[in-house]
């Protein structure tokens, strides 16, 4: 954990100083680095997207509040993990940041344990995330690849059309379905249909446009 | 001697021419002649005497005739039949401004003036032909030198214009009175006497002017003796409808005396009661025999007053102008000796120059009880909206509290895993320890300030500062200007004076103007600048004012009557009791809550509090 944590920031939003503070000191004594902020533009401006880490929020704060930067985060495309702190957690907000992604909503005050529980939690997604964006990114590139015709034959592998079937619904032999379907294999380097189907299926390649019910 | 020598010749002519013969006379008869001729003779003689004699007187005459003439103050002229003068005596000449010799042969018609000349020549013509005597007033041309002698007073006495008074006609008025006569050369002639009555005819015309001026005078006073005589009946009219309604004045007067739910008490200055009405025999149990002649002392004693300054002013102040009218609250002595509160009033009037006083006093003990109770509610209904404020507030402040305990909560575990590295820092430990214990008296004093606005029942005035109470009611609810991005401007005005007020019934109103402004506020999108602002000002009225304004929407014209009513809420939870509290209880410190409010520009709510002196007492 120590050694991890050599990388990675673990970001604190709040307004109010103390909290603000003994926070801070609270978690830097256990081994993180901390960067706090008292307002949530700060953070925006002061945000590395290339640095591994986790946000811990506060809920209620004047201009923009944590919700309301969580909203913004997600706008932008940035998806690190948040634990929120509120002083009064009612159930709406509280399912509203879960809903959006949050990793826990932490009523105040809490258990340092519980705390640093859930940062490891949130920095463990966090590299999580960002693996399988890089895994994301290479599976795209390569189908990225694929011809129109090959896109629609990649469709009917993936819904187990046998290569008959996806044959006569193409209206063109099975030959030809062959062909395309050894270089859909080679495109997106799959050593079988398993690894094929688990690939498109994870990274949800193909477009609701293309859904079996609808072909069919 | 020729004249007789002419008889002579002329009687010798005579006898010779009779034929008489001398000589055939006898002796005889010569004799018998001459004794006759001697008689003769001596008859002549004596007639010739007798007539010198006449001639004599006659001349005499004659020379007394002119000298009447010529001295005689009436003028006489004679005139031929065609009124040319011929002969003019001396008084003539001077009234017609001439002299005798001048006026001969000047027709007397060319100085007659013009006006009057035909009546002059129809005067001629009446004396020739009847002969009778004829009478004429005419005016000469001339002008009279009479008239500078008459001095008309008319202008003293009547004021009339001097260009209109006849003395400005300057000609000569004369009256002639002819006759006819013969004169020696056997020529008609016309004796006229002329006399001047120009003084006669301006006397009589000034008289007559005179006269009518004064009948005009008379008749004018007359008139306005009529007029003023319509007037005093009139007046004597009115003056017996003023006592007939001075009657039923006193009438009135009477009944109202009688009729009175206030006792009324009359004093002389010196506090003797002189009359006292049912009334007061009602509220103190004497009866009128009891207090006549008594002083107004044993009803209403000095001594038993709470502000007996104030009530000697009042009554020894007396014909001071702030002694009327002004009603203050005393006690009563009943005649079983118990005490009475009472309103008193007192006024000052004079009658046949000595001066009393009219009491008129009211018992309030009803009122005084109604007060009292009124005051009970109030502060119970105060204690229970303050409550309520509480409980609205509750989510606010438990945040407030909750900051303080999170801080202290993560500080003392921080502390822990700083314990825990065998080579941790002392000095960081210490000031962690500094922090977390700041940390829990900030949150106590919250706690504190919440126990204080909920806990007092009972109703206690002492001298506050508002500012610092401003400041305790923003400190309960920091966390909603925080979290609602609310700016925050005070002008509180240093020094200010203190009041004597119930410091937790008006952080009361404070709070709830503030959270009502907090309310309204959330309202307005966070793009726009929320601002609240608190501000005190001393008046010149001697109070203390106290605004609370928000930029927020405002309140519709229509609710703008409702908003201070009991009951009446627009937020959907809530009773309605907030504003209306606060404006009962800023009047029960005596002063008034107010607001203005324009929609979709904001609310400002204000309310003044009297600066009271300490001694004055309450």
């Amino acid at each position: 954990m120590e050694s991890n944590s050599q990388n990675v920031v673990v970001y604190l939003i709040d307004d109010e100083f103390a909290v603000r503070d003994a926070l801070a000191l609270l978690i830097k004594a256990s081994g993180w680095a901390v960067k706090s902020f008292d307002c949530a533009q700060d953070f925006l401006i002061n945000y590395d997207h290339d640095v591994t880490g986790c946000l811990i929020l506060d809920v209620k704060m004047p201009v923009m509040g944590g919700l309301e930067l969580q909203e913004e985060l997600i706008k932008k495309n940035i998806n690190i993990p948040i634990i929120f702190i509120s002083g009064n957690a009612d159930i709406p907000d509280s399912a509203k940041a879960f809903r959006a992604g949050a990793v826990d909503f932490l009523e105040k005050p809490f258990e340092k344990s519980i705390l640093l529980e859930r940062i490891d939690e949130a920095v463990q997604k966090d590299i999580k995330t960002r693996q399988q964006l890089v895994e994301k990114t290479s599976i795209q590139d390569c189908f990225n690849r694929l011809t129109a015709r090959e896109k629609e034959v990649l469709q009917l592998i993936v819904n187990s059309h046998s290569n008959k079937e996806a044959a006569k619904i193409l209206d063109v032999s099975p030959r030809t379905i062959d062909a395309h379907r050894a270089r859909v294999m080679e495109k997106m380097q799959a050593d079988n249909v398993a690894a094929l189907v688990t690939m498109v299926m994870s990274y949800e390649l193909l477009n609701k446009s293309f859904a079996p019910g609808e072909i069919q | 001697m020729n004249s007789q020598n002419n008889l002579r010749k002329q009687a010798e002519a005579l006898l010779s021419a009779s034929g008489t013969a001398f000589t055939d006379m006898s002796a005889e008869d010569i004799q018998k002649m001459l004794y006759e001729l001697q008689v003769r003779q001596i008859e002549l003689e004596l007639q010739n005497e007798e007539l010198n004699h006449s001639q004599h007187e006659l001349m005499i005459s004659h020379a007394r005739y002119a000298r009447l003439y010529n001295a005689s103050p009436i003028g006489y002229l004679s005139l031929n039949v065609d009124g040319v003068i011929k002969k003019a005596n001396p008084a003539a000449a001077k009234l017609l401004d001439s002299t005798p010799e001048a006026l001969e042969n000047t027709a007397l018609g060319e100085l007659i003036n013009p006006l009057d000349q035909d009546e002059f020549f129809l005067f001629i013509q009446k004396v020739l032909i009847t002969h009778f005597e004829q009478t004429l007033s005419a005016r000469l041309n001339i002008v009279s030198n009479m008239h500078a002698n008459f001095f008309c007073q008319g202008t003293k006495y009547f004021n009339c214009p001097p260009e209109d008074c006849i003395h400005n006609d300057q000609a000569t008025y004369v009256e002639c009175r002819g006759h006819y006569s013969i004169d020696e050369n056997n020529d008609e002639r016309i004796c006229l006497s002329i006399f001047d009555v120009t003084t006669t005819k301006k006397a009589q015309a000034t008289i007559a002017c005179l006269n009518q001026k004064l009948e005009k005078k008379v008749f004018q006073q007359n008139q306005d003796l009529i007029e003023s005589n319509k007037e005093l009946i009139a007046r004597i009219e009115e003056l017996k409808q003023y006592k007939r309604q001075k009657i039923e004045q006193e009438a009135m007067i009477n009944a109202i005396f009688t009729a009175a739910v206030e006792g009324i008490i009359t004093v002389h200055l010196s506090g003797v009661i002189v009359y006292v009405n049912d009334t007061v025999e009602s509220i103190l149990g004497y009866s009128k025999e009891d207090l006549i002649n008594c002083n107004i002392n044993k009803l209403i004693p000095l001594a038993r007053q709470k502000n007996p300054t104030q009530y000697l002013n009042n009554i020894s102040g007396i014909g001071l102008s702030n002694a009327v009218g002004k009603i203050q609250e005393v006690n009563g002595i009943r005649k079983d000796g118990s005490t009475v509160p009472l309103d008193i009033s007192i006024a000052e009037f004079a009658m046949n120059g000595t001066h009393y006083l009219s009491i008129i006093i009211r018992d309030i003990t009803t009122r005084k009880m109604q007060e009292q109770n009124d005051q009970k509610h109030l502060d119970e209904l105060a204690h229970v909206t303050r409550l309520g404020l509480m409980g609205e507030l509750a989510s606010g402040i438990a945040h407030e509290v909750n900051q303080p305990l999170t801080a202290i909560s993560a500080y003392s575990q921080a502390c822990l895993t700083l314990i825990e590295d065998k080579n941790h820092d002392q000095t960081l430990l210490a000031e962690t320890l500094q922090k977390t214990s700041a940390q829990a008296l900030k949150a106590g004093q919250i706690i504190h300030r919440m126990r204080d606005f909920v806990k007092s029942k009972k109703i206690h005035r002492s001298s506050i500062d508002i500012n610092c109470l401003i400041n305790d009611a923003i400190g309960l609810c920091e966390s909603y200007f925080k979290l609602n991005s609310i700016t925050l401007k005070l002008q509180l005005k240093h020094p200010i004076p203190s009041l004597c007020i119930d410091a937790i019934q008006i952080e009361q109103v404070i709070l709830n103007l503030i959270k009502n402004s907090i309310e309204a506020l959330i309202n307005v999108p966070p793009s726009m600048l929320r601002k609240l602002s608190i501000q005190t000002t001393v008046n010149e009225n001697n109070t203390i004012e106290i605004r609370i304004k928000d930029n927020g929407p405002g309140i519709d014209f229509t609710e703008q009557s409702k908003i201070l009513t009991p009951f009446y809420t627009t937020k959907s939870e809530g009773m309605g009791m907030g504003l209306s509290i606060c404006r009962s209880i800023i009047e029960a410190h005596k002063g008034t809550l107010r607001f203005n409010s324009e929609p979709g520009k904001g609310s400002t709510f204000y309310f003044t509090l009297p600066i009271e002196q300490i001694n004055n007492g309450i």
